[in-house]
């Protein structure tokens, strides 16, 4: 070979080389500036917190498991493999080895522990405090990369709490708590994620930048900023001139988006909207009144008015003109069921729009004259996901339409908690908006059950049975079987009214990209944000 | 003099004590914080456990004391969302109220002052009649549409300015102009009243008796003298301002203490709403003591009179 063709081939060959690896090589470019709702609570004293606190710091941290970008079902993220005990009293995770907190420090399995601990703190508020508390027995390091949980009873539920999203569980790192303090660590967050910490601005933004050495590789936007913004038509205006990138929408800024040529990216079932008749108390509880129509002691009377109220609701009208088509209500019979999760049945079938047989029911149930029946509609906005308050609007129309005497209010919504805790809404109708969790149980036994705190539903010592052997049920599939039975139950004593599914929308900017989790686990979550970039 | 000043003082003083003593039991009637800041899946023995933490379980005299021994102290308490000193948090969200209130007053002054001069001055005319208009449409427009509608044609459709958000002088413009729009109306009528009062006084008259430009009469001799309620009466209303924001605040993603003190609300952050209603109290308070110093120094009958 002349040496002219081997300098060609050598040249050749440096340009092969360098677009071959351009691409996994690429540095991260750009800046996405997403408006959200709130920044939270802006106390970043994760896992001590609950995980809406961590809403806009997501990205900082990694979790034990990740969800599989396609079907959202657990996948390793800083646990690369997780075995649980025969007996199913213990969980062995083999941890990640070679990965780096922001700081410099390395993970090992005294950070998990740690992490447990910060979750236990007395002052702590995190969804896991109660589940640490009641379940685990103790957090064993066994090597630098193998931690084990030794559960107090076997317990299957704790492996969905390490997921990605929710964010229950967040790692952070001894070494920097132990070198700049409890309060410096939750004012300034350091984690595993894709994104560092570099500023925050109370009430203001917060500010992150890409983590290059990140052991999924590197992010694609070099920085992230995520803003507060209350207004959502403001959002919608800060979208149009390109100051922001993503934000999250109702339905009904949806026609002003499209006409503006913005994206519109949509999550999938990401709730159920469902009627909730407060009063179906124990007869024994404070705050029961025999004189609630759906909740006296003649049982069979009472689902009959319950039966009523469902055939009134003209669902597929809410979907279309509420919700601006934004939903869906095939399938959406079982409470607490999403399609494709564990425990959902498409047999069970949606109440038809029938508002004659609903009167028919009615005076069945001994209100010939529904005028009789007095209502009061409760449209609170809730907290995170507010689109329940216009359902409940229209849910209050519908009953009027056959006569029922409906009185309307808005309370504040920590109230209606609070008195939903103390079961004081008897009379009470609200539309709450549930979100898809891993396993139905895991918010039934937590929603619907005597013995819990919150009570959002009804109680009925017989779903209590149902609940308890399902969350006692170690086996998958049996466990999947009962929550099926679960759904099955809740429907035919129709113990509550389910309307639809509904979509969370976000706007975003015509060049942004993004590669989501499937709508329904990310409960409304940012996610993947590692994905996001701008097109060029 | 002295006395006067000590004695509005020790009144000033008396009644933050009471907007204490009221905001604090007040925000207990709301219910039990501990609801939203734990999650839906908490347990009764997790609330429990954080009630007792935040010394909630004790009977609200002793919260009330303890509350008035730190406050003594400087110490205003902990934020039980943000977790940090609500001076802490007062000190980063303040300074914003502070600067938009200026700039939105100076602004609400610069529009109000001079069509309430020309409307005394042209009194009944067309001119008048507009400039009364004017402060119909002020007191009536809504300020979240107001505000919507200066998004939309300065941000959205001329991309003139920046949509939202606190930042560099131009984002100042559009809260501030939607701010002192409220404000301009009340100032503008003030100025026309008291500038209709001056103008009929014998020191005016001698003024043009004497054959002084009209622009000197007005804008040197009468305005400087009808100026004082109008100032005065402005202090208070920037108090007021600060503390009204909310609406402005929200639709501009301004980080402002109205903001601060809805949030605050709605999560049954005590200390915080303490801390933010005593903050804005001292406001009105201060803006009332200066005035009546400023009114007692220039008319020694007030500082005298029982």
């Amino acid at each position: 070979m002349t040496s002219i063709m081997k300098r060609i081939l050598l040249i050749f060959c440096a340009a092969w080389l360098t677009s071959a690896s351009s691409g996994a090589l690429a540095a991260p470019e750009g800046t996405i500036v997403i408006g959200l709702s709130s920044l939270g609570a802006e106390d970043w004293l994760v896992p001590a917190r609950p995980q809406a606190n961590a809403i806009a710091i997501i990205p900082v941290f990694d979790t034990l498991l990740q969800r599989d970008d396609k079907t959202g079902q657990p996948a390793p993220g800083l646990a690369t493999k997780w075995e649980q005990s025969k007996d199913g009293k213990t969980w062995t995770f083999d941890l990640r080895p070679g990965v780096k907190f922001h700081d410099g420090s390395d993970f090992t399995a005294e950070d998990v522990k740690f992490s447990y601990e910060v979750a236990l703190r007395p002052d702590s508020t995190s969804d896991m405090k109660g589940v640490f508390t009641n379940f685990v027995q103790s957090v064993e390091v066994v090597s630098p990369t193998r931690v084990v949980f030794h559960m107090k009873q076997p317990n299957w539920e704790i492996l969905y709490k390490f997921l990605e999203v929710p964010p229950f569980f967040p790692i952070v790192s001894k070494k920097y708590f132990d070198k700049v303090g409890w309060q410096e660590a939750g004012r300034k967050p350091v984690g595993t994620g894709p994104y560092k910490f570099v500023e925050h601005k109370l009430g203001e933004y917060v500010k992150l930048e890409a983590n290059e050495n990140w052991w999924k590789g590197a992010p694609r936007a070099k920085t992230i900023i995520i803003r507060g913004i209350p207004e959502e038509a403001t959002r919608v205006a800060l979208l149009q001139t390109g100051e922001i990138n993503l934000a999250p929408v109702g339905s009904d800024s949806l026609a002003k988006v499209k006409s503006a040529g913005l994206k519109i990216i949509r999550m999938q079932n990401l709730m159920q909207m469902v009627v909730g008749l407060e009063g179906q108390y124990l007869p024994d509880r404070e705050g029961y009144d025999p004189k609630v129509p759906w909740a006296q002691p003649d049982k069979a009377k009472a689902l009959k008015v319950r039966q009523a109220l469902s055939l009134a609701i003209n669902r597929q009208e809410i979907v279309n003109k509420v919700l601006q088509g934004m939903g869906t209500v095939e399938g959406s019979a079982g409470i607490q069921s999403f399609p494709g999760m564990p425990g959902f049945d498409p047999s069970l079938k949606v109440d038809p729009y029938d508002p004659e047989r609903a009167k028919k029911l009615l005076a069945e149930a001994g209100y010939p004259d529904p005028s009789k029946i007095s209502i009061i509609v409760d449209s609170t906005p809730h907290a995170a996901r507010p689109t329940n308050s216009a359902v409940a609007q229209a849910v209050a129309l519908y009953w009027r339409n056959i006569g029922i005497d409906v009185k309307e209010r808005t309370s504040d919504y920590a109230n209606l908690m609070d008195q939903g805790i103390k079961r004081k809404l008897a009379g009470v109708v609200w539309v709450y908006p549930t979100p898809a969790f891993d396993e139905p149980v895991m918010q039934l036994y937590t929603v619907t059950y005597s013995k819990a705190r919150t009570q959002l539903f009804a109680e009925y010592p017989e779903l209590d049975a149902l609940l308890e052997k399902t969350v006692s049920e170690m086996d998958q599939n049996k466990r999947w079987e009962l929550q099926k039975e679960t759904a099955k139950w809740m429907n035919e004593h129709e113990i509550a009214i389910p309307i639809c599914y509904a979509d969370m929308l976000w706007a975003a900017s015509p060049k942004f990209e993004w590669t989501s989790l499937p709508g329904q686990v990310t409960v409304g979550y940012l996610n993947n944000v590692d994905t996001m970039y701008l097109a060029k | 003099m002295s006395r006067f000043i000590v004695g509005r003082a020790l009144q000033s003083l008396l009644s933050l004590f009471v907007v204490s003593l009221v905001v604090f039991y007040a925000a207990r009637l709301t219910g039990d914080p501990t609801v939203l800041m734990l999650s839906e899946m908490a347990t009764k023995e997790e609330a429990a456990q954080l009630r007792a933490h935040l010394g909630l379980d004790k009977p609200i005299t002793t919260q009330y004391a303890l509350f008035l021994k730190q406050a003594a102290q400087g110490d205003l308490g902990e934020s039980t969302r943000y977790h940090r000193p609500v001076t802490d948090v007062l000190t980063a969200r303040f300074p914003a109220s502070l600067q938009l209130g200026s700039v939105a007053i100076v602004i609400s002054i610069l529009i109000a002052l001079p069509i309430g001069v020309y409307s005394a001055v042209h009194r009944g005319t067309a001119l008048d009649v507009a400039g009364r208009l004017f402060a119909v449409l002020g007191q009536s427009l809504p300020l979240f549409w107001l505000g919507l509608i200066l998004i939309l044609i300065f941000a959205v459709w001329f991309g003139w300015l920046p949509a939202a958000g606190r930042g560099g002088p131009a984002n100042f413009i559009l809260p501030a102009v939607t701010m002192g729009w409220a404000t301009t109306p009340a100032i503008m009528r003030l100025t026309r009243s008291s500038m209709l009062e001056v103008l009929e006084s014998e020191y005016v008259k001698l003024a043009r008796i004497k054959g002084l430009p009209e622009w000197k009469v007005v804008w040197k001799h009468a305005l400087k003298n009808a100026l004082l309620p109008v100032v005065t009466f402005s202090v208070l209303l920037f108090a007021e301002m600060i503390a009204g924001a909310i609406v402005t605040e929200t639709v501009f993603a301004w980080p402002g203490v109205g903001q601060l003190l809805i949030s605050s609300v709605n999560t049954r952050d005590f200390p915080m709403v303490q801390a933010t209603v005593l903050l804005l109290a001292s406001l009105f308070v201060l803006g009332n003591f200066g005035v009546d110093v400023l009114y007692a120094w220039l008319n020694p009958k007030i500082r005298y009179a029982r």
